[in-house]
């Protein structure tokens, strides 16, 4: 027998309020898993790109505001391989094309590029250069559906889809990716690359070397900017930081209206329990001890609602995806995000037991005893 | 007093005064009074005489405004966790009960010993053992709130029983039962301090008291008068 049959049996006893109280915390937690998840999704989508890869510079059109629409000279490549540092580069062409409704990435990468390396081909074979062939992520194929599984249609060429794949990164798992010669024809951008990923030999990827090759490329190459990949991703997702810290504002507020909540539900099971509490202090509790007892009924109720509430959170954030043009991206909550979240509706369940807490040990149990 | 009788008090208090602000009265003027080891004393006196206040004081859960409480003849003041004092030491029977009216008998009786998180086996048992003993035995998983006003007083005894306790403060605990049920909880607190040596102090308005009482004194306007 222990204190938490007893917690729970008590908590229970009040069963309109607790689910009042759970479906308020689940609802706080999934809105601040909601907010902050879309953001975070989509940066590690963009972390994964680039981590898992080792690539560490990338190579754009000079002062070229969208990434869509920079170009630079796709043979370059070839002549940045010449760079004593880098070990290997590849082209990129990036075309959003829409696709029942949503916006899909279509990739074109060269043949035998070293971004093969981190997608997994689960099925068929890759697309062969110059026969309209592409391979498709898995989660495309998933929402594609059995009927048009087969066949894609990109600026009205017709291509075959000949093999699924997986990758680690959300975004490429939704994408299309083809040969970059035939992408190129497709789109008529002939020789033209959107970026080039850089990835250097293993004895260069100090800071200091990174930096000294950014600067190389540049004065090799005056018409492109190269940068770091981490800066590279923080400034195609600036709109993403931007929009974090609204959700981080937001998130904010919810947190405190679920911890508010909580305290106001606490500080009810107080009062009503003001008497009992009196008689435990005389019985021989100590204060520190009925502190636990408000603290492990506050965690309970917290639990349970958070435990909703990132299941819900997590369906809602996938939801959201799929109903918004960007469900190119899947969202990918690591464990850190998860811990972060559960940091929170911790320390909300902690700050409402405080409440009460506080009430009672500033309270003269003799007075409450006599109140009646 | 020599050295023998001292080791057998349980309380003693030297001009003892309780002052209460709020009320701007005295509830307890220099009140000197001993308590042996076993001894069963019942303390009567009118609503507002300051009864209660003593029990509380000796409880450790009032400060008195001046003089001294010992408690085996170790002064009161130098404990410094009294809820450790009262959980080791003092076992509290009230008017009200104050039991979770939808818990079972038994679960009302573990509850306040749960401070350990988790209770062992044998805890179950003594507090089985104790129910028997007053005699609700098969009321063990009873809601508490379905049983009469008679046995939730001895759920209450019970309860206070459980830690075994050198001494049962009993605020008023016949004043919300009716003369049967006062009689035999009476009776009980008597057999619980014939059999275990438990020393009673008992707080009531309640006559009755002197049948069961071993010494009875009275609290008048804060003075104490023997019998």
């Amino acid at each position: 027998m222990n204190i938490l049959y007893f917690l729970v049996k008590d908590i229970f006893q009040k069963k309109m309020r607790v689910f009042l109280t759970i479906c308020g915390v689940s609802i706080g937690v999934s809105v601040c898993i909601i907010m902050l998840g879309i953001g975070e999704s989509i940066k590690n989508s963009f972390k994964d790109i680039y981590g898992k890869r080792q690539i560490e510079i990338i190579i754009e059109e000079k002062d070229q505001l969208s990434i869509l629409l920079s170009r630079v000279d796709a043979h370059l490549t070839q002549e940045i391989q010449g760079i004593s540092a880098i070990e290997d580069a590849s082209a990129t062409l990036l075309y959003l094309h829409k696709i029942k409704g949503v916006a899909v990435p279509v990739f074109g990468w060269e043949e035998n590029s070293f971004l093969f390396d981190a997608v997994e081909l689960i099925h068929g074979r890759r697309p062969a250069l110059g026969k309209k062939e592409v391979m498709v992520g898995d989660s495309l194929a998933r929402s594609l559906g059995k009927e048009n599984e087969k066949e894609i249609k990109i600026k009205g060429v017709s291509f075959i889809v000949v093999g699924v794949f997986k990758s680690s990164s959300p975004f490429e798992q939704f994408a299309v990716l083809m040969p970059l010669a035939d992408l190129q024809k497709t789109i008529h951008e002939e020789g033209k690359a959107t970026f080039i990923n850089v990835k250097l030999k293993p004895q260069y990827r100090s800071e200091a070397m990174i930096e000294s090759t950014i600067k190389e490329i540049e004065r090799l190459f005056p018409t492109i900017a190269a940068m770091r990949a981490d800066a590279f991703v923080s400034e195609k997702t600036k709109f993403i930081v931007m929009g974090e810290q609204f959700s981080f504002l937001v998130s904010l507020i919810t947190v405190i209206a679920v911890a508010l909540g909580l305290a106001n539900t606490m500080v009810t099971s107080s009062f009503e329990k003001r008497k009992l509490l009196a008689i435990l202090l005389a019985l021989g509790w100590q204060k520190v001890e009925i502190a636990l007892l408000f603290i492990c009924e506050s965690l309970i109720v917290a639990f349970i609602g958070g435990a909703l509430g990132i299941l819900l959170g997590f369906k809602g954030t996938a939801y959201i995806f799929g109903i918004t043009g960007i469900n190119a991206l899947v969202p990918t909550l690591g464990i850190v995000f998860i811990l972060k979240i559960t940091g929170i509706i911790l320390g909300s369940a902690v700050f409402a037991a405080a409440v009460p807490t506080w009430i009672t040990l500033n309270s003269n149990p003799v007075e409450i005893i006599r109140s009646e | 007093m020599n050295k023998c009788s001292c080791r057998e008090n349980i309380f003693r208090t030297v001009n003892l005064r309780k002052f209460y602000p709020q009320t701007q009265s005295f509830a307890l003027r220099d009140l000197s009074f001993t308590v042996t080891k076993g001894e069963f004393v019942g303390i009567k006196g009118p609503s507002g005489s300051g009864k209660s206040t003593l029990l509380y004081l000796l409880a450790g859960l009032l400060k008195p405004t001046s003089g001294e409480i010992y408690f085996q003849e170790k002064p009161l003041e130098i404990v410094k966790n009294k809820a450790l004092y009262r959980r080791n030491n003092i076992g509290f029977v009230f008017q009200d009960f104050y039991l979770y009216p939808r818990f079972t008998a038994l679960e009302n009786m573990l509850f306040p010993s749960l401070y350990q998180f988790s209770l062992p086996a044998s805890t179950i048992k003594k507090a089985e053992m104790y129910l028997e003993y007053l005699n609700i035995r098969e009321k063990i998983n009873s809601r508490v709130e379905t049983l009469s006003a008679g046995e939730r007083q001895r759920v209450c005894i019970a309860r206070a029983l459980l830690h075994e306790p050198q001494c049962i403060l009993a605020d008023e605990p016949t004043g919300n039962l009716d003369s049967g049920n006062a009689k035999n909880t009476l009776g009980l607190l008597q057999k619980i301090n014939e059999e275990h040596k438990t020393t009673i102090l008992l707080v009531t308005h309640d006559d009755m008291v002197s049948h069961y009482a071993r010494r009875i004194v009275r609290i008048i306007d804060g003075n104490l008068y023997n019998g």
